[in-house]
């Protein structure tokens, strides 16, 4: 025990970055009750037309599930999602990695990056969707183009912030560069890319929700906006509550992950 | 009798050319030394003297700009391209992988490079992990991760790294000098346990006056920059000594010895690097 660590006891010590401390952990839940009790009293003085408590919310779902209407559209939207996140991940970290080790590559990728990072996906929804029509294919793009750059980033940054004293370890017992690779790089990056994967994530499912809006025939995001001109507010609540617990589940396991891997970094990600 | 190989350094010049400046840094300056195999040598001298490029071109990281380098009768390559690597280094700062344990950090040097490739029999790494944690103190701390230890296990993790492979040559720069004075003192105490045991050929860089007299048979003063060889100076203590032996008349007079060999090239070097702000430690 450092005498500093003393001064600092008075105050909060500052946390890591990582997300709430585990020890405040039932705030974090307390705080999620308190709002569903908020959501439930505004609904009742609310009108039914526009708002649905969490009670009848619930209901809806049980009532789509039990009815099998659900599931298709979890299916398709679930789909969507694996699909353009698991491909940004598949170019994302070997072209990461590659910009990291190579400054050619970085020349050649770099322009791209900064071009996709800036063109809004609100934007190129609507060609998309022309291009590929209806079907999975022009979500899947959506998505990929969302996961893509957080996942690319992450990657590079994690790579070329590998402390190069690690490297010169690596010298020093005459590992090769496919070695060094393997026993320094990959893992001294993989907390970084991990982060960029709970980035991309997010933006994964925004592109789910843009993609289906343009056109679409099923998908959670389709259901909410069918519902929407039927004036069924209670399943369009169920379809936003299931797009808020998967942005919660994906952050919620990915820093867990994180966490587990990398309990030695004192300045976690955003 | 030792089978450890001497280590020669032969004319060895070490120049650095710097493109902006147009000017170059004469890091070394025709140095030439042999040191019999299974000795303990230190290399002293002021800060930004070489030392540490010196060592480093023992082990063949850094190629010399003329002369020559040999460990034994070959050549000196980068340890990447050496077939039979038998040396190891102990750097300055432990530099352990944050994501590998204790155990883990000392296999490693056994996990890459030529000795990956020498494919050792399957329970051969474990043991030697074994055997190092133990003759590096290190017992009960195989599963901790690096930040999980002080500065001083980290260090001694380091040094069971570069003794697991078992070599011949181990090169040290440094290793105790970011460590607070008692922990460094028990170190040196436990480096000449571990290394008299066996018949290495240890070099070992330091700033530290008491340090080098405590740890060597002989001692290689430098000067500061461009860094020559002032002087070979043979240990006259008896070689097996421990921690009291520092308040012995002889080791005072030996080490005030020492700095009057030093203490003009020490006041030299603060002086220039006061003065042309160009300062490559």
């Amino acid at each position: 025990m450092k005498p500093s660590d003393e001064i600092l006891r008075g105050q909060e010590k500052e946390g890591t970055g990582g997300g709430p401390h585990r020890r405040y952990m039932f705030l974090s839940i307390l705080s999620v009750l308190l709002g569903v009790v908020a959501w439930q009293v505004t609904a009742r003085f609310a009108s039914k037309l526009f708002f649905a408590g969490p009670w009848e919310t619930g209901v809806a779902f049980v009532e789509l599930l039990r009815s099998g209407d659900l599931q298709p559209d979890l299916w398709v939207s679930g789909l969507e999602f694996s699909y353009g996140f698991g491909l940004s991940i598949l170019i994302g970290v070997p072209v990461g990695l590659a910009m990291a080790i190579s400054q050619r590559v970085e020349a050649v990728v770099d322009p791209w990056a900064s071009i996709l990072y800036s063109t809004p996906r609100l934007a190129l929804g609507p060609i998309v969707v022309l291009w590929l029509g209806i079907g999975i294919s022009s979500k899947v793009l959506l998505v990929f183009l969302g996961a893509l750059f957080p996942i690319l980033i992450s990657t590079y940054v994690g790579a070329k912030n590998v402390d190069a004293q690690m490297k010169l370890v690596a010298h020093a017992f005459g590992a090769t560069r496919g070695e060094q690779f393997r026993s320094i790089l990959i893992p001294g990056a993989l907390p970084h890319i991990i982060s960029g994967f709970r980035l991309g994530a997010i933006q994964g499912i925004l592109g789910v929700i843009v993609g289906e809006f343009f056109g679409s025939r099923r998908g959670v995001g389709n259901m909410i906006f069918a519902a929407a001109e039927t004036f069924d507010t209670a399943k369009m609540f169920v379809g936003i509550a299931i797009f808020a617990a998967a942005g919660l589940v994906a952050s919620f396991a990915l820093r867990a992950i994180e966490k587990w891997y990398a309990p030695w970094r004192q300045n976690a990600s955003e | 009798m030792t089978n450890a190989p001497s280590v020669e350094v032969d004319g060895v010049w070490k120049i650095y050319q710097s493109t902006s400046r147009r000017t170059s840094l004469v890091a070394l300056q025709d140095i030439n030394v042999k040191i019999p195999g299974g000795r303990f040598v230190s290399i002293i001298g002021p800060s930004g003297c070489g030392k540490s490029t010196l060592l480093y071109l023992m082990h063949g990281l850094v190629l010399p700009t003329r002369g020559s380098v040999r460990v034994g009768a070959n050549a000196v390559q980068h340890p990447r391209d050496t077939a039979d690597l038998t040396r190891a280094m102990v750097f300055q700062d432990a530099m352990l992988l944050p994501w590998k344990t204790v155990s883990g950090n000392i296999a490693y040097g056994m996990e890459v490079g030529p000795r990956a490739r020498k494919a050792l029999p399957q329970g051969e790494i474990e043991k030697r992990v074994e055997q190092c944690v133990q003759l590096a103190g290190l017992s009960g701390f195989e599963r901790y991760f690096p930040h999980e230890l002080s500065g001083g296990m980290r260090q001694r993790v380091n040094l069971a790294r570069a003794l697991a492979p078992d070599p011949d040559v181990l090169l040290m720069d440094e290793p105790f000098s970011a460590l607070d004075a008692q922990t460094r003192e028990l170190m040196q105490e436990e480096l000449l346990r571990i290394c008299g045991a066996e018949s290495r050929t240890v070099i070992f860089i330091t700033h530290d006056l008491e340090e080098a007299l405590f740890l060597s048979e002989a001692i290689l003063v430098m000067s500061s920059r461009p860094g020559r060889l002032l002087e070979k100076f043979e240990n006259p203590l008896p070689r097996s000594r421990d921690l009291s032996i520092k308040a012995s008349d002889d080791f005072v007079k030996l080490k005030r010895h020492l700095w009057s060999l030093l203490e003009a090239e020490v006041r030299r070097t603060v002086a220039k690097t006061e003065g042309d702000g160009y300062d490559k430690s």
